[in-house]
């Protein structure tokens, strides 16, 4: 009879872990995507990133560093407006809410990737992986031809 | 005089009434001339009531005359004032160690460049001039490696602070430099106005492009401006 009770007991704490912790089982992390640098004069010390960060999961994440293969440093940074200048704030912590994307494009948001190992060209690819505190996730981004299109002029999102 | 009005009423005094309206004719010209000279001074009653829409929001109808311009440019060639005349030149302000705002820059200005008519680059061809607000880093041939990748009759001009002081100030362009994060005395970021300049090809100060910077925007008020512009 005692035995039946704990048993009992054992099922019903084993269910209730099994139903909360699959937010902690599962894999939960940053969905990057479209990340690209446009290509630069071989001559910059400086070049910029972009790309997609999609957070799909309930909770925010917060990226508080970011590394990449083909560079010595990489920085988050916010071009703004302020008294008439434009000027990059850095950013050392990105906060991605829950549900949400934060998008990293020319005139906003942008990784400043400094000092290259090598110039790189057209077509070429480095790593970028963003530390979170979920882990880290790694991506792919291509160095891309750049031109202007001016809808890209108008943000909507800021 | 040679008479008094009074003794003689019925004989209208030609001479005195001729001096008297005379002195009142002076009298109101001068009136009218002191009234009227600030305006014709400044040439407003003719030219600003008649500034088409196309390019009231850019073009600067008492163009600035620009003077103590000294640069060198990427070619290592002095730049001075004397190169602005007979040709429009745009002028657009940066720096190379700038990774987002500086190439998009460029990169619309090289949309410019290709999307402008035929009558609007006719020769003499506008001159579209990449001014560093960097000169410690920009040397001139960084500034030409950088500035031809983007479009090879781009110009590269740099100048030292007291030179670069003088053009900014007289076209209304801002810059400043704030510390990077490390010890690196190279280390530093460079603010500055993202507005293009227009200049005619009588050396003046003559329109603005103020931020967003529209490629098609652009192209057509220059176009306008082109057409209106007395001495093109």
């Amino acid at each position: 009879m005692l035995m039946k009770k704990f048993c009992l007991y054992l099922l019903s704490i084993v269910s209730v872990i099994s139903v909360l912790s699959p937010p902690v089982i599962a894999k939960e992390a940053l969905e990057i995507r479209d990340a690209w640098i446009p290509l630069a004069p071989p001559v910059v010390k400086v070049m910029a990133g972009y790309l997609t960060i999609h957070n799909p999961t309930s909770t925010a994440i917060v990226i508080d560093k970011v590394t990449s293969t083909g560079f010595e440093t990489v920085e988050m940074h916010e071009t703004i407006e302020k008294d008439g200048m434009a000027r990059m704030v850095k950013k050392n912590k990105m906060t991605v809410p829950a549900k949400s994307d934060v998008i990293f494009k020319r005139g906003g948001l942008h990784l400043m990737l400094i000092n290259p190992k090598q110039s790189l060209k057209k077509g070429e690819k480095v790593t970028l992986s963003f530390s979170t505190n979920t882990g880290v996730v790694s991506v792919s981004a291509e160095v891309k031809e750049a031109a202007i299109e001016d809808h890209s002029h108008h943000h909507h999102n800021h | 005089m040679n008479s008094a009005p009074d003794k003689q009423p019925n004989t209208p005094n030609l001479p005195i009434i001729m001096i008297i309206t005379g002195i009142v004719a002076m009298i109101l010209g001068f009136v009218l001339w002191s009234y009227l000279k600030p305006y014709l001074e400044q040439g407003e009653l003719t030219v600003e009531e008649s500034l088409p829409k196309e390019i009231a929001s850019a073009y600067i109808p008492k163009g600035r005359p620009l003077a103590g311009i000294r640069f060198t440019d990427h070619n290592k060639q002095p730049f001075t004032e004397k190169r602005f005349k007979g040709k429009w030149s745009f002028l657009f302000f940066g720096f190379t160690n700038c990774p987002d705002v500086c190439p998009t820059t460029l990169l619309v200005m090289k949309a410019v460049w290709a999307r402008m008519p035929a009558s609007a680059k006719q020769a003499p061809e506008p001159q579209m001039l990449f001014v560093s607000v960097d000169p410690d880093r920009d040397t001139p041939e960084i500034l030409k490696s950088y500035t031809t990748y983007y479009h090879p009759e781009f110009l590269g001009v740099t100048a030292e602070h007291k030179f670069l002081d003088i053009l900014t100030t007289q076209v209304g362009a801002l810059y400043g430099y704030e510390d990077g994060e490390t010890n690196n005395d190279n280390d530093y970021i460079v603010n500055h106005s993202g507005q293009v300049v227009l200049i005619d090809p009588q050396g003046n100060f003559r329109a603005v492009f103020s931020p967003p910077l529209i490629v098609d925007n652009i192209v057509k008020t220059f176009t306008a401006i082109r057409e209106y512009h007395p001495g093109k």
